[in-house]
């Protein structure tokens, strides 16, 4: 029996040599948001003038076709107003998030994550929020009909 | 008349058969080892304590109970740190944590009972962790924050192996090697949790864990022998 054991425990002892942190990360700020028209469920491309953000002077989009939207939202609050202003309209969207921070390693860093995505308001017709998490990989975090 | 004899013997071993009892054959008490306490043992890991830096720094108490084949074994600890990191900041963590489990001998007919065990363990860890962020978005600018949990907790169990010897009188000492799984946390809600003292890096899957001990042992009262009888002659 322990003449059996024996090894297995050795191994199972250096095989902690492999425990080697990565420093990966795929958290982001970046929001994206797919625009679908309202009558049938099909992507919609929509001219922007631009699109502001609060906590920023940047302006996103701006003179963008697009039917896929990146929008950051602020990494210094738990709420980002977005104000869209496109063809003739002008609406706004407040999202919510919770910001929690991971520590990889100390050689890596840390890096906050966005999770808990919601809608706040908005002056949409409708807003569907698809995933909660921001992440890198993420295809779509929200869905505007409009 | 063959076939009368061979009729008569088959009776004849049958009858046999059936006078027959089966006995299971216990094995006498003598050589089965009784379950009551023998000593208790206390001792330190001393790895942890040479490995403290300005950094890092731990301790942990060990005891066990001498039950005969299986010792019941209890570990608690303390543990800080503090990591600068690489981002910007820095990462604080302070907590203690208690094991509790068996360790099952292997070598059974030691005379000095040294000790080479598998066990188990479960483990649960009190901790608080703290955060400061620097960041930068090319947005918003760069920002610093602090993140704290300030009550986290969490729990895992453990498989042991290692070995315990005896090298004077009543002075041991041993290993113990650690397979820690299962690792959940909770509390660590603005903070996901890195390490949870006792257990180690978070979110792994496995860790693993190293003890080098020193102990003493403190042996209690033998059991009486009965008296043992002169025969007369």
């Amino acid at each position: 029996m322990v003449r059996l054991l024996f090894p297995g425990m050795l191994a199972l002892l250096f095989s902690a040599c492999l425990d080697d942190p990565d420093c990966v990360s795929n958290s982001t700020n970046i929001m994206r948001i797919s625009l679908k028209r309202l009558d049938v469920d099909s992507a919609r491309t929509v001219k922007f003038f631009w699109i502001s953000a609060s906590g920023t002077d940047s302006v996103f989009h701006q003179g963008d076709s697009v039917s896929v939207l990146r929008l950051p939202v602020n990494t210094g609050a738990t709420a980002t107003t977005y104000k869209f202003y496109y063809e003739t309209k002008i609406d706004s969207l407040v999202v919510g998030y919770r910001r929690k921070t991971k520590v990889v390693s100390p050689e890596c860093g840390a890096f906050p994550q966005y999770e808990n995505l919601a809608v706040l308001s908005t002056s949409f017709v409708e807003v569907k929020v698809i995933t909660t998490q921001l992440a890198i990989g993420v295809s779509k975090n929200l869905e505007i009909k409009l | 008349m063959c076939l009368v004899v061979a009729c008569a013997q088959a009776q004849v071993t049958q009858s046999v058969e059936e006078d027959t009892v089966r006995v299971k054959v216990k094995k006498p008490d003598s050589l089965r080892e009784k379950i009551y306490p023998r000593a208790v043992r206390i001792g330190t890991d001393v790895l942890v304590l040479a490995l403290n830096t300005s950094r890092a720094s731990g301790w942990e108490v060990h005891g066990d109970v001498d039950l005969g084949r299986h010792y019941l074994a209890v570990d608690y600890g303390g543990s800080s740190r503090k990591d600068l990191l690489a981002t910007g900041g820095s990462y604080e963590n302070s907590g203690s944590f208690w094991r509790a489990g068996v360790d099952i001998n292997l070598l059974r007919k030691d005379p000095d009972r040294n000790m080479f065990f598998i066990g188990f363990r479960y483990g649960r860890a009190s901790f608080n962790e703290t955060v400061n962020v620097v960041s930068s978005d090319p947005f918003f600018g760069s920002l610093s924050y602090q993140l704290r949990n300030p009550s986290a907790s969490a729990a895992w169990g453990e498989l042991t192996t290692g070995l315990r010897v005896k090298v004077w009188k009543e002075f041991w000492m041993g290993y113990t090697a650690r397979m820690k799984f299962a690792g959940s946390v909770s509390g660590d809600d603005n903070v996901g949790t890195y390490i949870a003292p006792g257990f180690g890096i978070v979110g792994q899957g496995i860790t693993w864990g190293f003890n080098y001990q020193l102990f003493w042992r403190i042996p209690f009262a033998k059991p009486k022998k009965p008296p043992i009888t002169a025969v007369p002659k």
